[in-house]
C-alpha cells in the first residue's frame, strides 16, 4: 500500500502586525553572535568548535554550512591553525566534500586528523587506507579508540568475525561501567553484528548507544534498519513515533506506517513536508543526498525507476555495503526484474568478491535477485 | 581527546537535515516596460543576519520585520544584479509592499522588485546573497519569458554568475564539443573507421596503388560513412525510426568483426559471400547507417532541448565530423611516415594481426551487448 501526496501551497498574504511569523530556534540564537563579531584566532577556534558541537547535539546539519561560511571568511587564520583545519575538514566531510576534506588535513598527523581520515576513507569504501590511518593511532590514542578504529576498518576486509570477537573482548573490560564505552564503539559492534546476521546483538548494542545518545540520528536510524530486517515494524513505529523530525528517521517511520497500513489523515501534512524536502533537493541540484531520494522513491512513492536512478548515482559516488544494500533494495522493490537489474546485481556481486565484503543480508539479497526470473 | 570522541560518535557520515537547507527563490518576467520580479527569502535565514526579536520573546512578529524593512532591503542590495547590453539594470525595491508565504515548515518574505530593462536585453545575472552566512545556501532563479518553458538557474557558493544571452552560442559549441568527444571516446566508431582505412591503405589488392588514388579512395570511404550516419542520426533524432539500443549497439560491434574479416578475406574462403567482395566505400555506407543510430542514442542521452532540432543535429554532427577528420588526418600522417621508413611488404604482415585483434574486440563487445553480460 502506498500513499498519494498532494502539494499544498498557501497564497502569499499580508499578515497582521502582531502575527508571529517565525519562532527562533536555540541554534539560531547562538549562531547570531558568530556573524557579528570580528574574531581572533582563539575566539574563532572556540566558536567553531562549539558550533560543530551544537550542530551535533541538536542534530542540525544545516549549521555546518554556516560554520563553513565563517571559516571561509577567515582563511588566513584557518590556514595557520591545525585545529581549525581539522574542524574545517570535519565540516567538509559532513557536507560530503570528502576529497576537499582530505586535502585540508593533508600534512597533519595528530590523532584527530588520523581518525578523521579513517572516517572519510571508510565512507569512500577505501578500507585499506582507513586501516593504515587507524594503525597510526596505536600509542597516540587510548586503546578503545585505536582498536575500534582499526577493527572496524579491518571488518570490511574479510576479517569480520575475528574483528568483532576481538572488539567484544576489549569492551568486556568495561562491562561493569558501560558508560565508558563511546557510542562509536557500540555502533561499530552493532554494525559488525548486523553484517554477520546477528540482528539481536546488533539491536542490543544500538539500544545501549541510543540510551546514552538519544539525539544521535545515525544510531536510531541504523537501529530501526535492523528492526526492519527482523520485520519488527511495530518497534520502528514505537521508537520513531515522537522522534522523526530528521528526514532519515521520517522516511523510516513512514515506511513502516505505509507497510503496516497505518497511515491516517493526521500524517498528511508531514508527508507533504517530506515530499517538499525531496523536491527542494532536486530543485537545488543537490549532489549529496542521493540515498535519501532513493529511499523516498522506494518507500513512499513506490517509483522504482526513480529509486533505482538515485541508488545507482549513490553507488557510483561511494561503494560501501550501505550503498550496495540500498541499490539492491531498490531493485528488489521493483517486481519487474530486467537485464539492467541483473547487471547491477552482478556488478555489486563482483565488488563483494573483489573486496571480500562480508554482509549477510547483502549476500541474501544478491542470491534473491540472481535466482529471480527476468520479467521485463 | 574530547574531539576524537565527538567525531567518532558520528563515525559514519550522516545525511541528516532536520530542516530545509537555506534557499531563496528569485522569479522574474517581462512587464509592460520593465521586468517584474519577486525575491522570496526564508525568515529563518534572515534571523541569521540580524536579531529581529526586539522584545526577546522567542518569536518574530510581522511588525518587528516591518520595523526593519529598510535594513532588510539594504541586505538585499547587490545580492542580485542584472546586466544588460546597455550596462547595469537598476533594481528597485523601495516602494514594494512585503508579504508572507507560509509553507509547512518555514515562512518566506516576498520582496517584489522592478528592473528598468527588457528581458531580452539581459546578458548576465549575478547572484551573490547569503553565501557569507551559509556556504550551503542556494538561489534558484526562474525566468519566465513568453510562453516558453521557464529557464532555471541554480546559484551556489561556487557558481554565482550566469551568462544568459550567450547561451545559444554556448549550447551550439557545447553540442559540437559533445560530438567530438563522443567520436573520440566511442572506441567502437574509431576502431571501425580505422579498420576500414587500414584495409584500404595497406592491402595489396588495390588496383590503384598510387598516392592520389589512395586519397580519393579514403575520401570516398569517409564521405560514404559521413552521409550514411548523418541520415540515420537525423531519422532517429526526428523520431522517424527508433530501433532498440541493444540491437544497434550489438550490430555496431558486429560491424567491427565484419570489417576485420573483410581485410583478411583472401586468407579465408569467404568469396562466396557477396558482403566480403564489396568495395570498402560501400561497406562504410551500409555500416555507417548502423553507427548513425548509435550516435542518435548518445544525442538522446544528452537530454537536450529539441525545440531547435536542426541546430542540435547540425552541431552534434559537426562535432562528430571534426572528431572523425582529426582521427583520419592523424592516421594518414602516421601511415605516410610508416611508408617512408618501412617496406610495404612488412606493413602488410600487420594486417592479419590487427584484424584478429579487432575481430576479438568486436566479438567481445557483441557478446556483452547482445546478451547483456559483463565478461570482465
Amino acid at each position: 500500500m502506498f500513499v498519494v501526496i498532494y502539494d499544498a501551497r498557501a497564497m502569499p498574504y499580508i499578515p497582521m502586525d502582531d502575527e508571529v511569523v517565525h519562532r527562533i530556534k536555540k541554534s539560531n540564537v547562538e549562531s547570531i553572535t558568530l556573524y557579528d563579531d570580528s574574531l581572533n584566532e582563539s575566539e574563532l577556534t572556540i566558536k567553531v568548535g562549539s558550533m560543530i558541537l551544537l550542530a551535533r547535539e541538536t542534530n542540525n546539519s544545516l549549521l555546518f554550512g554556516k560554520v563553513e561560511a565563517v571559516l571561509m571568511k577567515n582563511t588566513n587564520i584557518v590556514n595557520a591553525n591545525k585545529i581549525l583545519k581539522i574542524y574545517y575538514a570535519d565540516v567538509l566531510q559532513q557536507r560530503h566534500a570528502f576529497f576537499e576534506a582530505l586535502n585540508k588535513i593533508e600534512k597533519i598527523n595528530t590523532p584527530e586528523a588520523n581518525v578523521l581520515r579513517a572516517t572519510i576513507y571508510i565512507n569512500l569504501g577505501k578500507y585499506k587506507k582507513a586501516s593504515s590511518e587507524c594503525k597510526k593511532l596505536i600509542g597516540k590514542a587510548d586503546l578503545l579508540v585505536a582498536s575500534t578504529c582499526l577493527l572496524h576498518a579491518e571488518s570490511y576486509q574479510g576479517n569480520l568475525l575475528q574483528s568483532l570477537s576481538t572488539l567484544k573482548k576489549i569492551t568486556n573490560q568495561f562491562k561493569h561501567n558501560s558508560n565508558l564505552i563511546p557510542a562509536w564503539t557500540l555502533t561499530a559492534l552493532a554494525d559488525m553484528s548486523d553484517r554477520l546476521g546477528d540482528n539481536n546483538s546488533s539491536i542490543n548494542y544500538y539500544q545501549i548507544a541510543s540510551k546514552a545518545n538519544p539525539n544521535n540520528v545515525h544510531v536510531v536510524s541504523e537501529m530501526t534498519d535492523v528492526f526492519y530486517k527482523n520485520n519488527q515494524q511495530d518497534k520502528i513505529i514505537d521508537v520513531l513515533e515522537n522522534n522523526h523530525e530528521d528526514i532519515r528517521l521520517s522516511l523510516r517511520y513512514f515506511r513502516s506506517l505505509i507497510q503496516q497500513g497505518k497511515i491516517r489523515s493526521q500524517h498528511s501534512s508531514e508527508l507533504i513536508m517530506l515530499k517538499e524536502s525531496i523536491l527542494l533537493l532536486e530543485m537545488r541540484k543537490d549532489e549529496r543526498h542521493y540515498d535519501t531520494r532513493a529511499e523516498y522513491y522506494t518507500w513512499i512513492e513506490n517509483d522504482s525507476a526513480k529509486a533505482i536512478f538515485w541508488a545507482k548515482k549513490n553507488w557510483q559516488v561511494s561503494q560501501t555495503p550501505a550503498s550496495a544494500t540500498l541499490l539492491l533494495r531498490t531493485i528488489t522493490f521493483d517486481n519487474n526484474h530486467n537485464y539492467e537489474h541483473k547487471k547491477l546485481a552482478a556488478e555489486v556481486e563482483s565488488w563483494i568478491k573483489k573486496n571480500n565484503v562480508e554482509d549477510y543480508s547483502l549476500l541474501k539479497m544478491i542470491r534473491k535477485i540472481s535466482i529471480s526470473e527476468v520479467t521485463a | 581527546m574530547k574531539f576524537i570522541f565527538i567525531c567518532l560518535s558520528m563515525f559514519l557520515c550522516v545525511n541528516v537535515f532536520a530542516h530545509q537547507s537555506s534557499t531563496s527563490f528569485v522569479n522574474f518576467e517581462q512587464g509592460n516596460n520593465n521586468i517584474n520580479g519577486v525575491w522570496k527569502i526564508a525568515i529563518e535565514d534572515l534571523t541569521d543576519i540580524r536579531n529581529f526579536d526586539a522584545n526577546n520573546d522567542g518569536g518574530i512578529q510581522w511588525q518587528e520585520l516591518k520595523n526593519n524593512k529598510n535594513l532588510l532591503l539594504l541586505s538585499l542590495k547587490g545580492g542580485l544584479k542584472l546586466i544588460s547590453d546597455n550596462g547595469m539594470c537598476d533594481i528597485e525595491h523601495s516602494n514594494s509592499r512585503l508579504s508572507l508565504e507560509n509553507t509547512l515548515d518555514r515562512n518566506y518574505i516576498l520582496f517584489p522588485f522592478k528592473a528598468n530593462c527588457s528581458m531580452s536585453s539581459i546578458t548576465i545575472i549575478k547572484y551573490n546573497y547569503f553565501f557569507d552566512v551559509d556556504s550551503d545556501h542556494k538561489g534558484i532563479i526562474t525566468i519566465s519569458e513568453n510562453e516558453n518553458k521557464p529557464s532555471i538557474y541554480v546559484a551556489s557558493v561556487n557558481n554565482r554568475v550566469f551568462n544568459i544571452n550567450s547561451n545559444q552560442a554556448d549550447s551550439f559549441v557545447g553540442i559540437v564539443k559533445e560530438g567530438v568527444w563522443h567520436i573520440w571516446m566511442g572506441f567502437d566508431h574509431i576502431i571501425f573507421v580505422l579498420t576500414l582505412l587500414f584495409g584500404l591503405l595497406f592491402t595489396s589488392d588495390s588496383s590503384k596503388p598510387d598516392k592520389k588514388s589512395k586519397i580519393i579512395e579514403v575520401t570516398k570511404v569517409i564521405t560514404a560513412f559521413t552521409v550514411a550516419h548523418s541520415i540515420t542520426l537525423a531519422l532517429a533524432a526526428l523520431d522517424i525510426m527508433s530501433p532498440s539500443i541493444r540491437l544497434i549497439e550489438s550490430a555496431i560491434a558486429l560491424t567491427l568483426v565484419i570489417a576485420a574479416i573483410h581485410n583478411v578475406r583472401h586468407h579465408f574462403p569467404t568469396k562466396t559471400i557477396s558482403l566480403f567482395s564489396w568495395p570498402i566505400w560501400k561497406m562504410a555506407f551500409v555500416f555507417g547507417l548502423i553507427h548513425g543510430f548509435g550516435f542518435a542514442n548518445v544525442l538522446a542521452e544528452m537530454n537536450l532541448s529539441m525545440t531547435d532540432i536542426a541546430k542540435t543535429l547540425l552541431a552534434f554532427n559537426l562535432g562528430v565530423e571534426i572528431g572523425q577528420l582529426a582521427i583520419v588526418v592523424l592516421f594518414i600522417l602516421t601511415s605516410l611516415i610508416l611508408f617512408s621508413f618501412i617496406k610495404r611488404s612488412s606493413l602488410k604482415k600487420l594486417i592479419p594481426i590487427s584484424s584478429i585483434l579487432v575481430m576479438f574486440v568486436g566479438t567481445f563487445w557483441f557478446v556483452e551487448r547482445a546478451f547483456e553480460v559483463t565478461i570482465f
